[in-house]
């Protein structure tokens, strides 16, 4: 009985990867069934999404620029009787998916093939056709995928409808968007997520924002949509994304709870996930992520009572973070948290995470396609046998008639950049996907 | 060792199938684990049909079977169960009806036929009552049949994979295989300069055509495969200084999408 797990961990695996597409029609509506273009493909590029990697509150997506051979015209503009669009309404904002994963083929008695794909959702990402489609002479063209999340930046939220006088949550504010319509009921957002309000993963929010009470108020009337949901999402201290099966989610960022892989590499064999790390790139505590004093400012006046702080006292002592990684202050401006309290409980929430030293990680790994982000993985791996723990070598030859591991011969092996890691907790803050090469990378950060 | 015409099976709309039409198309793929298998067909009392139609009149001289389950069968043509082809290799029929065929792939040269479609019943299953299968499917006719084999040391088939391999952190390698593409080398010295026409006018068709190394209807190889002709035609080689000993050629096909 093959699966997922059983395929990453083996030797020697088939793979596979598709590029999908669904084209609009002259009617504004997308067609039922994707196409398959996988034929076409000459580069897949990479697929891939973050969020506070670089930055806290900072959430980006690795869109790939998918280059097709353009033997026959196939991709060409769709008043060319050659185009795949030919009949079909403008190439612009079609939407691609790509699958990738594992194949299992067994044979029967019988000589039925059973061919089964892992993961079950082999959907890595779904984004539209944006940018220039620009042709050139080599019968090639690079079409430069955006994530599904584009299609919330090319709308003003001061056309979005259904606020309320007294506000509404940002939960609401998601179910609205989703709902949305043209005015003459055709839904606006809702065709690019599959065109079902199940792919709008929201979980409830009770806030009120005052802000959020008519589409006219100044400060939506310069916003678009995803910058409205990019402001929300800090105020309830969520994550809004699109995960690679193409659903839009909007959820706490500790929305997932349990261990979702565990990685291992150099000096430990794991019979069930596999040895996956190829190498690691980096390690180690994250200083620069490190603030010791976090100012969140949730009025617009610069009065004392529109900030809330918290900080680490310094104290010029060896063991005072703000003595040795010095007093940096993490600003947080955000006038839609609704009070004192709300931005107390942000600010304890990015105080917590901040102030706290962690170690992060990136590894590269052979393909891993099922994770992302805000799932919590386990890493196992120790590149030497002995923790490097002194210059002057820890083990000493001695009085073997005793045995104390600690008092006997033992050679220390162990080298500068020793690196041991005993199935520690992380979260992913970031993932790439290599569909060329079938090579994921991870960076991920200490619980 | 033939060239053949890309096969005529070129659309799924060309298919007419029982059952399970949503596989259908993986037919037109040489990879035989994407096959066609039939739904609620499992029963040797109950046939079933393949049916390819043609837009217009084709000729038809070859037929490739490759990925089959099939013990008792008949291929025809025009949809008369009685126009069988008239075989001209060595099989176990003289016509294309088979009633206890126990191969599982095979390669039918027959005498060729105008059409307008070719047709195949599946009456049983090697295994009683199984649900019938085909892997892949190819009609069409000869390009060019060569009249000599190349020898051993100039003809290089190879089944290459498309593969990523994975050093990991402790020096192991892992393997991730996307498919596996045929390709062929082929060089013919002291060819005349008639068989050198027939291989240029294939080169000059700018298409896409199908090799077979060494077809038959029982113990085939299964080596064949949609292909193009990429690089320079050399066939105006001469293979000595005398005009009269011919001429030389390489062939470097690689294989391509049906």
């Amino acid at each position: 009985m093959s699966s997922l797990l059983r395929k990453i961990a083996a030797g020697s695996s088939k793979v596979f990867r598709r590029a999908l597409l669904k084209r609009r029609k002259t009617d504004g509506t997308y067609e039922a069934d994707w196409l398959d273009i996988s034929k076409y493909v000459l580069k897949y590029g990479k697929v891939g999404s973050s969020i506070d990697a670089e930055y806290v509150g900072k959430i980006a997506f690795n869109a790939p620029k998918l280059v097709v051979s353009n033997f026959d015209g196939e991709f060409n503009d769709e008043t060319e009787y050659s185009s795949l669009w030919f009949g079909y309404s403008a190439r612009q904002r079609s939407i691609v998916k790509i699958e990738a994963g594992y194949v299992h083929e067994t044979l029967s008695a019988s000589g039925a093939w059973t061919v089964t794909e892992f993961p079950t959702n082999s959907s890595l990402f779904v984004g539209i056709i944006g940018g220039d489609i620009l042709q050139g002479e080599s019968d090639q063209i690079t079409l430069d995928l955006k994530p599904l999340t584009e299609v919330f930046r090319q709308y003003p939220a001061s056309n979005l409808t259904g606020f309320s006088t007294t506000g509404i949550s940002a939960s609401q504010f998601v179910q609205i968007l989703r709902d949305h319509t043209d005015g003459s009921g055709n839904l606006i957002f809702r065709p690019f997520f599959g065109n079902t309000t199940t792919n709008f993963v929201i979980v409830t929010t009770t806030t009120l924002y005052p802000f959020l009470n008519t589409a006219t108020n100044a400060e939506l009337i310069e916003k678009d949509v995803w910058e409205v949901i990019e402001k929300l999402s800090i105020a309830e201290q969520y994550a809004p994304f699109v995960g690679g099966d193409g659903k839009f989610y909007f959820v706490p960022k500790s929305y997932n709870t349990t261990t979702a892989f565990n990685f291992s590499g150099l000096g430990y064999i794991d019979g069930t996930y596999g040895h996956t790390i190829k190498k690691i790139d980096s390690y180690g505590p994250r200083g620069s992520k490190y603030y010791s004093r976090v100012q969140v400012k949730f009025v617009d006046a610069n009065t004392t009572s529109s900030y809330v702080f918290l900080e680490s006292a310094l104290v010029a002592t060896g063991s005072n973070a703000p003595w040795y990684y010095g007093q940096k202050t993490f600003n947080l401006e955000n006038l839609w948290i609704q009070s004192s309290a709300t931005a107390q409980t942000i600010a304890q929430t990015l105080f917590n995470e901040l102030s706290a030293i962690k170690n992060e990680l990136k590894i590269t790994t052979s393909f891993v396609p099922h994770l992302t982000i805000l799932d919590k993985v386990t890493v196992d791996y120790r590149s030497t046998p002995a923790l490097p723990e002194s210059l002057w070598d820890a083990y000493n030859w001695a009085d073997d008639s005793t045995i104390n591991p600690t008092n006997v011969l033992y050679w220390d092996s162990s080298r500068g950049n020793s690196i041991i890691l005993n199935g520690e907790e992380f979260d992913i803050l970031a993932q790439d996907h290599d569909i060329d090469n079938f090579e994921s990378s991870f960076h991920l950060r200490r619980q | 060792m033939e060239f053949l015409t890309k096969s005529h099976l070129v659309t799924s709309t060309m298919i007419v199938i029982n059952s399970n039409t949503t596989v259908a198309e993986n037919i037109m793929l040489r990879d035989k684990r994407q096959q066609y298998i039939s739904s609620g067909f499992n029963n040797d009392l109950t046939s079933t049909t393949i049916q390819i139609n043609f837009d217009s009149t084709l000729a038809v001289s070859r037929i490739a079977l490759i990925g089959i389950n099939w013990k008792s069968f008949r291929v025809y043509y025009n949809g008369a169960t009685a126009s069988t082809f008239a075989l001209t290799t060595t099989a176990a029929t003289t016509t294309s009806n088979w009633s206890t065929n126990s191969e599982t792939s095979m390669f039918l040269s027959a005498t060729e036929v105008n059409c307008t479609s070719v047709s195949i019943d599946i009456l049983s299953t090697q295994l009683a009552d199984s649900e019938k299968v085909l892997g892949y499917l190819y009609v069409g006719s000869l390009l060019n049949d060569f009249d000599r084999i190349p020898s051993a040391n100039n003809f290089t088939p190879t089944i290459a994979p498309k593969q990523q391999a994975h050093t990991l952190s402790d020096g192991s390698t892992r393997i991730n295989t996307v498919s596996d593409k045929m390709s062929a080398k082929i060089k013919l010295k002291y060819i005349d300069a008639s068989f050198r026409n027939e291989l240029k006018a294939t080169y000059d068709l700018r298409e896409d055509f199908v090799f077979v190394a060494f077809p038959t209807t029982t113990g085939w190889d299964e080596f064949m495969f949609p292909c193009v002709w990429p690089g320079a035609f050399d066939g105006y080689t001469f293979s000595d200084n005398a005009a009269v000993s011919g001429f030389n050629i390489s062939i470097d096909l690689k294989e391509t999408l049906p």
